[in-house]
């Protein structure tokens, strides 16, 4: 039954859940290398 | 129900890859022409901006006519599985050489004259080979024995009815291409590439119209119950003709391009599907036919519904990309 | 070398050898290339710009490379395979054809998107149609995914005198091997993906370039390959409870697993004597395989043996499965370092070591593909489709493939060549810099 879960439900949950992760820490994070990031921005 | 269905849908999709096909692997040859003829800054750059977003599509047509074909009618795989692999694996290479170089010489750095001769030289092989394919449906040419498929690739080098329908082949994309790129130049308004397709387009069309009547007249030979079916629906061939004496018309008026393309689109689907419903049951001669070889009715349902839903992803989808770039008059002048 | 088994499997090995290179790079750019546009519009930031600008034409290419040797390898299995085509054609055409149309989307979107950066007024319309180009190539391996998970696991059809009777084309589909196998191929695209664009960053970065569209661009790839890399490790082991449980004679062959036993070790590496069925110089891990197989150390786990020995599979595919596992770990392991680096004050993580083992990822990721390709592949054997088509039975008749193996090698040996130059040579000619400088980047 733990098998059968684990076999046919849960990979399809965890290429969900790790695109979700991805998509939410990059843009949540704050910009990293900060002390020279903010030349990079439009003036 | 299912056969019939099926068959018109990859008929349909082999029309679509015979003139998408045609106006790219032209005007990969003109293009290369020009360069060679040091014209670049009229033909090439209309020939450039027509190319550039579409040239991933054409591949994905005859991708999907194979696909099809094995999933309506699986016996296919079988016969024209074993006996193409020669010419199927020298179109494959020819494919791959093109679209290739294309992406490299467009995308990458450096314009090459060589890159440049592939693409064009390959645009006139590839349809070359694949019409041989044409040719071996009309039987003759696969034999079985003890229950092994062999093609008899000595006996279609050496057949004239084969000759003539690479020269149609060959032909054809020539005559197709340059009236869509003199359609092209007229919209944006480049009147030296106009005049230089538009030439073209009368040069290739006698040809053109040459070719079909031999094929006629050496199919009659070839294959002569074909070549009756045929004579039963002439009709249908007859309309093909107008269409083309029309589309020349425009074309040497210089008025109404567009349907004068048109009017070639329709020249060609006369003739293709007046050629393919004569064909019929048949799919390989006398091997395979529609009715004994299609595939199961669950999954011929479940295909056709599959296609059904896949086209209302595709419709809008292409229709975005001809307005953002074929009918958009700006992208099309280049502003 | 006149055996066309032999011959046709060896075509078929270069062919798609040298295809999932590109089609696992295409699966697994563009979710990059998409979230590096949003960043870039939502934060104001042209340096994510240029960076999915510069991404996607270098993605573009490769695309053009994958489109080539797709289809290819799409008439291939017609022309080297005909019977297994016949066979798989009558239950397992359905996401063939779909394959067709998701790539169709694709191409369509893709050109559309290339060349339609500054055409719109609100940029997030042209963020949008990366959407498809995301959806399309997954979607692609999907479909793809199916078919080669029904040739492991075929189910959806009776077999009635021989002839194939009725077919469930969605059974055939989603089998059960579907779920494992799509989880894997997409989180590995994904990862791959990841170290590619990261390694290019670490590049040049080691080579002295300073600019923070670098670091920018290191950090947003090294975060995708942390979370895939773990993905990959959750989804590697549910690959294994799958294959005890669907093809043990894989696992085990993968194991050299000969005797089925309770409480069964994971080797590591090792030389096997064949007749004695004994292992000389390898690490053990004791209960690790029935943990692996079935989540509790006292699981029994199915030996070879249990099988007639002209249905195992080739036991060297158990070195192309430590090979994969091996570097899957690295990668992991990599990207969690970076960011222990990057969190943990007063360490660097730019330092020239970390850089080094990114830019290595990149390459090993694609061998890693690699190994795990040819250990499930070969580990198939001797089937084509698993219980009813063997590969001998399903190769072609025709004359002269040999001839075509040597015209094929050739193509992509050009090509293999020729990929990289025009590549190096595209974004060399206009570097990052010069294309930041003119979207008025102050450097």
């Amino acid at each position: 039954m733990i098998n059968d879960f684990m076999i046919m439900i849960l990979p399809v949950f965890v290429v969900f859940v790790s695109l979700g992760v991805f998509f939410l820490w990059v843009i949540k994070s704050k910009e990293p290398y900060e002390m020279n990031a903010e030349e990079g921005k439009e003036k | 129900m299912i056969e019939t269905i099926g068959i018109s849908v990859l008929w349909v999709f082999l029309y679509g890859y015979i003139i998408i096909g045609s106006i790219d692997f032209g005007a990969g040859f003109y293009s290369f022409y020009a360069k060679a003829a040091n014209k670049k800054h009229t033909i090439r750059a209309v020939i450039d901006r027509y190319l550039s977003p579409v040239w991933e599509v054409t591949n994905v047509f005859l991708v999907f006519f194979m696909v099809g074909l094995i999933g309506f009618f699986p016996d296919s795989a079988f016969y024209y599985g074993t006996s193409l692999l020669v010419p199927g694996s020298v179109a494959l290479v020819l494919i791959a050489i093109r679209g290739s170089f294309y992406a490299f010489a467009n995308y990458g750095a450096r314009e090459s004259n060589l890159y440049l001769f592939l693409y064009g030289i390959t645009g006139l092989f590839i349809p070359a080979s694949l019409s041989t394919v044409l040719t071996i449906s009309e039987g003759g040419f696969i034999v079985t024995e003890e229950g092994k498929v062999r093609l008899l690739l000595g006996e279609l080098f050496v057949n004239p009815y084969s000759w003539i329908v690479v020269l149609l082949a060959v032909v054809s994309v020539l005559f197709i291409s340059a009236t869509f790129l003199a359609y092209y130049a007229s919209r944006a308004e480049d009147k030296e590439a106009f005049e230089v397709m538009r030439n073209f387009s009368l040069v290739w069309s006698g040809p053109t119209i040459l070719m079909s009547f031999l094929v006629f007249l050496t199919l009659s030979t070839h294959n002569p119950d074909h070549f009756q079916a045929m004579l039963a629906e002439s009709w249908i061939f007859a309309l093909s003709l107008l269409a083309f004496v029309a589309a020349v018309w425009f074309l040497y008026k210089r008025k109404h391009l567009g349907a004068a393309f048109c009017f070639v689109c329709l020249q060609f689907a006369f003739a293709f599907f007046g050629y393919g419903y004569t064909h019929l049951p048949y799919i390989l001669y006398p091997y395979i036919t529609i009715y004994e070889n299609v595939t199961s009715p669950e999954m011929g349902i479940t295909l056709i519904i599959a296609f059904i839903a896949g086209l209302f992803l595709l419709v809008p989808s292409l229709y975005l990309l001809l307005r953002l770039f074929l009918f958009n008059a700006e992208y099309v002048r280049g502003s | 070398m006149n055996d066309p088994i032999v011959v046709s499997r060896l075509l078929t090995f270069v062919t798609l050898g040298f295809h999932i290179i590109m089609a696992t790079i295409g699966v697994g750019l563009p979710i990059y290339i998409s979230i590096a546009e949003y960043v870039g519009i939502k934060k104001k930031d042209r340096n994510y710009i240029v960076m999915a600008q510069r991404w996607t034409r270098g993605y573009t290419i490769l695309v053009a490379v994958g489109v080539v040797t797709g289809t290819i390898i799409g008439f291939q299995l017609s022309l080297l395979w005909p019977t297994f085509m016949q066979q798989a054609g009558h239950v397992i055409s359905l996401p063939l054809f779909m394959e067709t149309f998701a790539f169709f989307f694709e191409a369509i979107f893709l050109g559309i998107y290339l060349y339609t950066w500054n055409r719109f007024r609100n940029p997030y319309h042209h963020w949008l149609l990366s959407i498809p180009i995301v959806l399309g190539s997954s979607a692609s391996a999907f479909f793809i995914t199916t078919v080669n998970a029904f040739m492991n696991t075929p189910q959806g059809f009776d077999r009635e005198n021989g002839a194939v009777a009725n077919v469930q084309p969605l059974v055939a589909m989603f089998n059960p091997a579907t779920p494992s196998k799509l989880s894997h191929v997409l989180t590995t695209a994904y990862l791959t993906g990841a170290l590619i664009l990261a390694a290019i960053a670490a590049y040049h970065l080691m080579r002295g370039k300073t600019a923070v569209y670098y670091k920018k661009g290191l950090h947003l790839a090294m975060k995708g390959a942390l979370v895939f890399a773990i993905a990959t490790v959750v989804n590697g082991d549910i690959s294994g409870k799958f294959l005890a449980v669907y093809q043990p004679e894989k696992l085990a062959a993968a194991e050299w697993h000969f005797e089925t036993e309770e409480r069964a070790k994971l080797l590591i590496g090792g030389i096997l004597d064949p007749d004695e069925q004994e292992v000389k110089f390898g690490i053990e891990i004791p209960f690790a395989l029935s943990i692996l197989a079935f989540n509790r150390p006292s699981a029994e786990v199915i030996g070879l043996n249990e099988f007639p020995e002209e249905l195992w599979p080739p036991l060297y595919i158990h070195y192309f499965f430590n090979l994969m596992v091996f570097i899957g770990m690295f990668l992991a392991a990599v990207s969690f370092i970076y960011f222990i680096c990057y969190y943990v004050r007063r360490l660097q993580p730019l330092n020239p070591w970390l850089l080094r083992m990114v830019v290595a990822g990149a390459p090993l990721a694609i061998l890693s593909i690699e190994s795990g390709w040819i250990m499930t592949e070969v580990g198939r054997q001797p089937w084509i489709i698993r219980g009813m088509l063997t590969v001998s039975d399903a190769a072609t008749t025709a004359e002269h493939v040999w001839e075509m193996l040597l015209l094929f090698s050739g193509l992509y040996m050009a090509l293999a060549i020729l990929l990289p130059l025009i590549l190096i040579r595209l974004f060399s000619k206009k570097n990052a810099e010069a294309e930041l400088e003119n979207q008025g980047v102050i450097l």
